[in-house]
C-alpha cells in the first residue's frame, strides 16, 4: 500500500500548516520564558550606595547584592542591598518604566562560610556567586549591617541559612514574605522636605562660631608688635586685636583665640601658608592675607594609607591663606585673599568650620591657581564670598552635610566642584563664567541638595551625580549644557534655563529621576538626551514648542529630543511637518514603552505657561546684564 | 473537472495573472520603502521589536486599506466587463468557487506585499536593534521576533478581512470605474464609520465596558488594533490586558471576511443572471 498521500494533499496540508497552525502557533508561544543569566555585578547599572561608601566597604561580600533583570528595560539594573532592590521593585514608577522583573538574582553566602564581625559587618571565607532570589531564602534580623542598613543575607542552601541565624539570632524567611514587606524608597523629595532644617541648622551653626567674635580683647597689636608673640601670648578665649597696618608672616595660632584686624594686612614671604591654625575654635576676622606660597602640594606630606590618601596628597596639602588642620569649629569671617597662586582657605581634618565674606582672588589663567576654599574631611559653613579666578571656587572632599550658600564666583574653572560629599547643601551662589561647570558633583554622592543658584555663561550649568538629589529653583542661561540630570532617583524642579545650546540634558540610562514644573525658554535644543531609554518628564512649559498656526498651543505630549518636535520653537516649517498624520500617527504611542526606546525625552503633559514666574524674569535680567543685574542674597542673619 | 480542481485552476491562473502584472511589484517597493521610511523615523527600531510595532501600528491602520484598494478594487468587475464571468459559466463554475479563487489570488498579493514589507522591516530591526551604550550588561526583555511575527499575522488577517469587503463593493456596481469609488467608499465606511459608531456610543454612554470590547472586535481597524495592544505590545506588563477580546476580535475579522465574500457570491449570481 502506498502510504504517501497524494500530491494534491501534501499541498493542502502544507499550506494549511503555514496558513493556519504556524500563525496560530506565534499567540501559543510563551515570550518570556527564557530567563537570562545573571552578570558580573559591575557590568550593571549599579544603584543604592555613594561611591565613598562603596570603596570604604572594599569587600564585594560586604554588601550583600542583587541584579534585576526587567521585562522593558535592556540595561541589568545592580542594587546594593536587598531592601534598597526591593523598594525600588515594588515601587509603581519603576513598574511603569521598566515592568516587572523578568528574573531577580541574588549574592548566595552558601558555602562562603559567612559571620558578622563586632562592628555588623558580613565577612566571608569566599566570594559569593549569584542564585535565583525566588529560590533562596533569607536571613534577617542578624545584626549585620551595610553603609545602607539592616543586612539581609541571601543563602540558596536552607540548612546553611539556618546556621547562620542559629549564630547571629536572626531569622529564616522566603523571597515571597519578604517582597511582601514595604520597604522605604528614599527620593529626592525626601531631600526636599530637609532643605529648611538644613538652612535653619547652617544658621544656628554660623550664629554659635559667630559669638568667637565676643571674646573678651586680651591685647592690641600695633605695627611695631611681633604678630606671632602677641597671639602666643594671649590667653586662651580671648581677643587679639591688629591695629590697621602691614604685618609679616607666616604666624601660626595653636590655641583657641580670635583674631580681628579689619585693615591689618598680613604679609607672606610666598614661601607656605601665610596663617596655619592647628586648634579648636579659633576665629580669624577682618584681616586682609598676601604672600600667599604656590604649592597646591606638598612632596613631603604623609597621609596614610586609606583609599583616598592620594587624594589628600593631591589636593588637601597645598599652600593657602589660611590652612586649618585638625581644627574644629574655627571661624574664617570677613577675610580678604586678593591674590593667591594656591589656595585661599585650606580645611583639612577640621570640621565645623565656618567660612563667610571671604573675598580670594587667583591668577589669571586658572591653571595657575588652585582652589578658594578647599574643605577635606571638614563638613563647613561656606557663605557670601566671592572668588574669582581660581581653579575651583570650592571644593569638596569627604565632607557630608556641607552648606555652601550665597556665593559668588567668577572665572574660575568649577564654581562648586563636590567629590566624595554627601548630603551637601549648595544654596542661592551666583556664578558667571566658569569654564568647566558652574556646580559639579562627580563620585555619586546621596542627597544633594542644589537650590536656588544662578549660574551663567559655563560649559555644564549644573552637573548632577549620585542619586536622591534635589535640583530646585536654579536658574542657568548662556550655557552650553543648563542643567544635567544624571543624578538617579532624584527630584528637578522648578528651574528655569534659558538661551542655552541645551537646557537640559539625561546623563543616565537609569530613568528613575522626577523632572517637572521646570521652565525651558529660548534654548537652542530645550533638551537632549544621551544614551538610555526614553524619560518620560511630565508638567514642563517649554516655550514655544507646541504653539500653532492659529496662536493657541496644542494640547499633545513633546518629545524635545525629536527632530521634528524639537526644533519647533525655531523652526516654523517644523511646524508645518509636526501636524502632519503621519508624525503624528507614529508618534502617538511612543510612550508605550519607555525602557525599549532610546535616547529620547516625552512630556506627556507639557504646560503652556511657564511656571516659576520670578525665576524667569530674574534668568532675563542675567541673561541680559550678567551677575551685575541680580544682586547677591545676604546669609540670614543679615548683618 | 471537480470543483476542487476548477478552485485551484483558477487560483492558479489568479497568481500567474499577478505575478505578470507590474503595477503589484511596484506597489510592493512603495509600500516596503514606506515601512522602511517609517520604521527609521520612528526611531523604535534602534532599540527593538515592540517599539517598533509601536511606532508603525497607527500608520498600518490607514496604509493597509489603501493597498486592500489598490490590489482588489478592480479584481472581479474587470472580469465582468471582459465577459469572462459568462465564459466561465459555461464551464459551470460556482460563483462561490470563482469569488473564492479570485480573492484567494488577491488575499496572497497583498499577503506577499504588506508580509514581504513588514519582513524586511523585521530583519531591519534583527540587525540594527542595540543599546545605546556597551558600558553597562543589557539583554532584551520580553521584546521578541515572535511578538514582531504576531503582529505581522494580526496585520494580515486585517487587510485580509480589507480586501474582502473591497471585493464584494466593487461587484455591487456597473463598471470598473466605479469599482474605484465604490471600493474606496466601502473602505471609508469600514476604516472610519464604524469607528466612529464606536465613538458615538462611547460618548453616549451606550456601551459598558463588556461591550465596548466585544463592540471593538466587529470593526475591523479597532479589532486590529485591540489585537496588537492585547497580543504584542500588552505583553510588556503583565496584568495590563483588557484591551480588547482576542478571540471576539479574531472571529470579527474572519467574519467580516467570510461575510463579504458571502455577499460577494450573492451579488455575483444575482448579476450573472
Amino acid at each position: 500500500m502506498d502510504w504517501r498521500l497524494p500530491r494534491r494533499w501534501q499541498v493542502g496540508l502544507m499550506l494549511f500548516v503555514l496558513v493556519v497552525v504556524i500563525p496560530a502557533a506565534l499567540f501559543g508561544i510563551p515570550v518570556d520564558s527564557a530567563a537570562p543569566e545573571p552578570v558580573p555585578f559591575e557590568d550593571t547599572r549599579a544603584i543604592g550606595v555613594a561611591s565613598a561608601e562603596e570603596v570604604a566597604a572594599d569587600d564585594t561580600a560586604a554588601i550583600p547584592r542583587v541584579q534585576v533583570f526587567y521585562s522593558q528595560y535592556q540595561y541589568v539594573i545592580g542594587y546594593y542591598g536587598l531592601p534598597t532592590a526591593l523598594a525600588a521593585i515594588t515601587e509603581p514608577a519603576t513598574r511603569q518604566q521598566y515592568g516587572h522583573p523578568l528574573v531577580t538574582y541574588v549574592t548566595d553566602y552558601s558555602s562562603t562560610t559567612p559571620s558578622v564581625g563586632d562592628d555588623g559587618r558580613i565577612d566571608t571565607e569566599r566570594y559569593p556567586a549569584w542564585t535565583a532570589a525566588s529560590d533562596a531564602v533569607f536571613v534577617v534580623d542578624s545584626g549585620a549591617t551595610t553603609p545602607v542598613g539592616e543586612a539581609i543575607v541571601p543563602f540558596s542552601d536552607r540548612d546553611d541559612a539556618t546556621a547562620f541565624a542559629d549564630d547571629t539570632g536572626g531569622r529564616v524567611v522566603s523571597w515571597t514574605t519578604l517582597s511582601e514587606q514595604s520597604f522605604e524608597a528614599d527620593d529626592g523629595a525626601v531631600v526636599r522636605d530637609r532643605v529648611s532644617e538644613q538652612r535653619a541648622d547652617a544658621d544656628a551653626w554660623v550664629a554659635n562660631r559667630t559669638e568667637l567674635l565676643d571674646r573678651e580683647r586680651s591685647v592690641i597689636v600695633g605695627s611695631d608688635d611681633d604678630l606671632q608673640t602677641a597671639i602666643d601670648d594671649a590667653p586662651n578665649g580671648t581677643t587679639v586685636a591688629v591695629a590697621p597696618g602691614q604685618y609679616p608672616g607666616s604666624i601660626e595660632i595653636d590655641h583657641p583665640i580670635t583674631l580681628r584686624g579689619p585693615g591689618a594686612t598680613i604679609a607672606g614671604d610666598g614661601e607656605g601658608s601665610v596663617i596655619s591654625v592647628t586648634a579648636d575654635r579659633v576665629a580669624i576676622q577682618g584681616v586682609t592675607v598676601t604672600g600667599v606660597g604656590n604649592q597646591t602640594r606638598n612632596p613631603d606630606a604623609v597621609a596614610g594609607d586609606t583609599w583616598d590618601a592620594n587624594i589628600e596628597l593631591g589636593y588637601g596639602h597645598g599652600d593657602a591663606a589660611i590652612k586649618a588642620t585638625g581644627a574644629n569649629d574655627t571661624l574664617i569671617a570677613d577675610v580678604t585673599v586678593p591674590h593667591t597662586p594656591a589656595n585661599g582657605v585650606l580645611l583639612r581634618r577640621s570640621p565645623g568650620g565656618v567660612v563667610t565674606n571671604l573675598s580670594v582672588a587667583g591668577p589669571e589663567d586658572w591653571h595657575d591657581g588652585f582652589m578658594g576654599v578647599i574643605a577635606m574631611y571638614s563638613p563647613t559653613v561656606i557663605e557670601d564670598s566671592a572668588v574669582t579666578d581660581g581653579r575651583d571656587g570650592v571644593y569638596l572632599h569627604r565632607s557630608d552635610g556641607t552648606v555652601i550658600r550665597n556665593n559668588t564666583f567668577r572665572e574660575n574653572r568649577y564654581g562648586v566642584h563636590l567629590m566624595y560629599s554627601s548630603e551637601t547643601l549648595v544654596a542661592n551662589n551666583r556664578m558667571a563664567g566658569q569654564e568647566y561647570g558652574g556646580i559639579t558633583v562627580m563620585t555619586d554622592p546621596t542627597r544633594t541638595a542644589i537650590v536656588g543658584n544662578l549660574v551663567r555663561n559655563t560649559a555644564t550649568g549644573i552637573s548632577t551625580s549620585g542619586s536622591n538629589a534635589y535640583i530646585a529653583h536654579n536658574g542657568v542661561t548662556d550655557s552650553r549644557i543648563g542643567i544635567t540630570t544624571t543624578a538617579i532617583n532624584s527630584l528637578y524642579e522648578h528651574n528655569v534655563v534659558r538661551h542655552n545650546n541645551q537646557g537640559m540634558r539625561t546623563g543616565s540610562v537609569v530613568a528613575t529621576s522626577k523632572v517637572t514644573g521646570n521652565d525651558f525658554i529660548a534654548n537652542d535644543r530645550h533638551a537632549g538626551a544621551s544614551a538610555g531609554p526614553l524619560r518620560v518628564w511630565r508638567g514642563n512649559h517649554w516655550e514655544d514648542a507646541l504653539a500653532t498656526p492659529s496662536g493657541r498651543t496644542a494640547e499633545r505630549a513633546y518629545m524635545p529630543t525629536d527632530p521634528v518636535d524639537g526644533q519647533r520653537h525655531r523652526s516654523m516649517a517644523r511646524r508645518t511637518v509636526a501636524a502632519s498624520p503621519v508624525y503624528q500617527g507614529l508618534r502617538e504611542l511612543t510612550g508605550a514603552s519607555p525602557g525599549l526606546r532610546s535616547g529620547s525625552i516625552l512630556d506627556p503633559d507639557p504646560v503652556e505657561a511657564s511656571q516659576n514666574q520670578d525665576l524667569v524674569e530674574t534668568t532675563e535680567t542675567l541673561h541680559t546684564d550678567g551677575l551685575a543685574g541680580v544682586p547677591a542674597t545676604p546669609s540670614p542673619p543679615d548683618r | 473537472m471537480s470543483s476542487l480542481a476548477i478552485i485551484s485552476t483558477l487560483i492558479r491562473r489568479e497568481l500567474r495573472t499577478a505575478a505578470r502584472t507590474r503595477g503589484y511589484y511596484l506597489l510592493g517597493i512603495v509600500v516596503a520603502g514606506t515601512l522602511l521610511g517609517l520604521t527609521v523615523s520612528g526611531g523604535g527600531a534602534a532599540t527593538g521589536y515592540i517599539p517598533t510595532v509601536v511606532d508603525l501600528l497607527l500608520p498600518l491602520e490607514v496604509l493597509v486599506p489603501a493597498v486592500a484598494v489598490a490590489i482588489g478594487y478592480r479584481a472581479i468587475p474587470s472580469d465582468l466587463g471582459r465577459g469572462e464571468v459568462a465564459m466561465l459559466n459555461t464551464y459551470a463554475v460556482s460563483p462561490s468557487a470563482y469569488v473564492g479563487a479570485v480573492y484567494l489570488g488577491r488575499a496572497a498579493v497583498l499577503s506577499a506585499i504588506v508580509g514581504g514589507a513588514l519582513f524586511v522591516v523585521g530583519l531591519v530591526v534583527a540587525v540594527a536593534a542595540a543599546p545605546d551604550t556597551g558600558v553597562f550588561a543589557t539583554h532584551s526583555g520580553v521584546d521578541s521576533p515572535i511578538l514582531f511575527a504576531r503582529f505581522l499575522v494580526v496585520t494580515l488577517l486585517f487587510g485580509n478581512a480589507v480586501v474582502a469587503v473591497v471585493l464584494v463593493a466593487s461587484i455591487a456596481v456597473a463598471s470598473t470605474r466605479t469599482a474605484i469609488v465604490a471600493a474606496i467608499g466601502a473602505v471609508l465606511v469600514v476604516v472610519v464609520g464604524g469607528e466612529a459608531a464606536i465613538l458615538l456610543g462611547v460618548l453616549d454612554g451606550v456601551f459598558s465596558e463588556a461591550t465596548l470590547r466585544l463592540v471593538l472586535g466587529f470593526i475591523p481597524n479597532s479589532a486590529y488594533r485591540g489585537l496588537v495592544f492585547e497580543t504584542v505590545v500588552g505583553v510588556l506588563s503583565p496584568g495590563a490586558s483588557g484591551y480588547a477580546s482576542p478571540l471576539v476580535s479574531v472571529a470579527g475579522l474572519l467574519l467580516w471576511t467570510g461575510g463579504s465574500l458571502g455577499a460577494a457570491v450573492g451579488l455575483l449570481r444575482w448579476r450573472i443572471e
